[in-house]
């Protein structure tokens, strides 16, 4: 083996042990998520720019606080935003349960629950609502690519360091 | 490390979006679980596809290398002058209309003709000469690297101009970051090459680069006011997160195309650029043909919000990066397959090209390379011109490429 290739290799190892441990620590922390999208038309004519700062804010802590939720919320995303004479809400919450029973009415009721509780800020009446949540991804899609990192890890360990015995006549 | 340069920065890169993915949230709408898992599926084939590729590398050793016939060579001089010829069309229509008409055109409308413009007869011819152009670009980018490495100047210099010339008229900064990536693969196969001088040369010309990236946005009152660094992070940030972004819609929310979801996998879309001509073809001559491809690439232009910015939604359209075609069409196993594909491919590629001086692999790795890299972005699936350069070299290649004598 030349010393090109085997440093190769050897940088190969780190990067895919760093990789290792990366995805490692992904998977563990991800194994009973779950994303939740929400996408909210209100009707309004008259709220302005400044009012609507101050409900995204409020709405913000609101689901960051997790309390209606009961669950430990990992990632959060609001934009509000008013085109014509529409409020448009897109709310992401990626929240980690161990409730198997989780259904997506539950995340709708509260969330709507949340958004309705300011209905009297924004003073305007509920158009349209899509909500859609994804299921926790199956155990062996989380654990495939750290099987097959390991697998190369155990591969390169095998080609850089140990040395076949030489056969003698 | 010769023959792993082009995977190592292929990594790094994609490395960089699964890390700008996973932490992205607040402003910005974040990728689904799926999405992010799909990344982290290609980046590990791909390290398998690299390292394995060693085998292949022995199996392709025995092989003559493949250099440019005089066929070859006469196609590449072709290609300089149909490339020249297309920038100087390009050119003539921006002036007519800025000069006769007070048009100026945007820079969508340079990329397409307008039929209320330009009237039906000329839209088809220009939009001909824009895949001309896209088809040549590939093969100017090979003479480039190609005279580079022979150490012929002056071709290259030629080439550099009408790049410069392609994005000044485009108003573009594409052609130009092409420009830097033809130098990266030129310095990676220079024999001359080491790390150390890619780190001095990197470490010299990145404060510049950021010095004129603060000033040209006008953004140095801002970087003081909310910390070094801050507001340029958070827009590179904001930049790579597009791709995972657009694809989250394809894979995780569904756009509802046609009925198409992550459970309906259609071989129509990995072939969507190709059907998208097709399509065009048949709407040229008159008759209004509509596939399933045609629809797609539409959607892809359809704008969808990715985040928010002083208080509005951010639209974009297109960046689906490399990935959405091949999960839509096979599932997560088409996504493996590319993985490993390109992995193995670029470095068996990088190889022959480096130690083989082989141009037919000079050929592929520039262009699978740039795939690769900027996949991030863009597919070469949905592209007409990415089909037509794999038609022009299932016919040609064996006449373009001739087996250099052992």
């Amino acid at each position: 083996m030349s010393s090109s290739t085997y440093n190769s290799k050897v940088f190969f190892l780190f990067f895919t042990a760093f990789l290792s441990i990366g995805i490692f620590f992904y998977s563990a922390s991800l194994s009973h998520s779950i994303d939740c999208r929400s996408d909210v038309i209100y009707e309004d004519a008259d709220i302005t720019r400044t009012d609507l700062a101050a409900f995204r804010y409020s709405l913000m802590s609101i689901i960051a606080d997790g309390q209606f939720l009961d669950s430990k919320i990992q990632k959060q995303t609001l934009l509000v935003d008013k085109l014509k004479d529409k409020v448009i809400i897109i709310s992401q919450v990626r929240f980690s349960t161990n409730d198997f029973s989780f259904n997506n009415e539950l995340f709708e009721n509260t969330l709507i629950k949340s958004f309705s509780a300011h209905k009297d800020m924004v003073g305007s009446r509920l158009l349209r609502k899509n909500i859609q949540c994804h299921s926790i991804p199956r155990w062996f899609e989380f654990i495939t690519p750290l099987m097959l990192l390991l697998l190369f890890i155990l591969y390169l360990i095998v080609r850089c360091f140990i040395k076949p015995k030489s056969v003698s006549s | 490390m010769r023959g792993f340069y082009s995977c190592l920065s292929i990594l790094i890169v994609w490395t960089i979006l699964i890390a700008a993915t996973v932490f992205n949230q607040g402003d910005l709408v974040f990728a689904g679980l799926k999405t992010e898992l799909i990344i982290i599926y290609f980046i590990v084939t791909f390290i398998c596809g690299s390292l394995l590729s060693e085998r292949l590398s022995e199996c392709t050793e025995q092989i003559n290398p493949q250099v440019l016939s005089k066929l070859g060579k006469r196609v590449i001089i072709i290609a300089l002058f149909v490339y020249f010829f297309a920038i100087m069309i390009l050119l003539a229509r921006v002036q007519f209309y800025a000069l006769y008409l007070d048009i100026h055109l945007s820079r969508v409308q340079i990329y397409s003709p307008d039929k209320n413009l330009d009237g039906p007869l000329f839209s088809v011819l220009y939009v001909a000469v824009l895949y001309l152009k896209g088809v040549v670009a590939v093969f100017v980018y090979f003479a480039f690297v190609k005279y580079l490495l022979d150490g012929e100047k002056i071709v290259p210099v030629i080439i550099s101009v009408f790049i410069a010339a392609d994005a000044l008229i485009f108003n573009a900064r594409g052609p130009i970051i092409e420009l830097v990536f033809l130098l990266f693969v030129f310095s990676i196969l220079n024999s001359n090459f080491s790390p150390q001088k890619l780190l001095g040369l990197f470490v010299f010309t990145c404060p510049i680069l950021i010095i004129f990236y603060l000033l040209a946005d006008g953004r140095v009152s801002d970087a003081v006011t909310n910390g070094r660094g801050y507001i340029m992070i958070k827009d590179l940030a904001h930049y790579i997160s597009v791709g995972p972004i657009l694809l989250s819609y394809a894979v995780d929310f569904g756009h509802n195309f046609n009925g198409l979801s992550e459970k309906v996998e259609n071989l129509s879309i990995i072939l969507s650029g190709y059907d998208y001509f097709n399509s065009l073809l048949l709407r040229a001559a008159g008759v209004p043909a509509q596939t399933l491809g045609y629809d797609w690439i539409k959607m892809l232009n359809a704008p969808l919000v990715i985040g928010q910015a002083q208080h509005q939604f951010m639209v974009q359209t297109t960046f689906y990066t490399l990935l959405a075609e091949p999960y839509l069409a096979f599932g997560i196993g088409g996504v493996i397959c590319l993985g490993f594909i390109l992995g193995a491919s670029l470095r068996t590629l990088e190889y022959r090209s480096f130690f083989k001086r082989c141009d037919f692999s000079l050929f592929w790795f520039i262009y699978l390379f740039k795939i690769a890299l900027f996949g991030i972005f863009v597919s070469p699936f949905t592209s007409v011109i990415f089909w037509l350069v794999m038609i022009f070299l299932l016919f040609f290649s064996q006449f373009i490429f001739v087996k250099r004598d052992a």
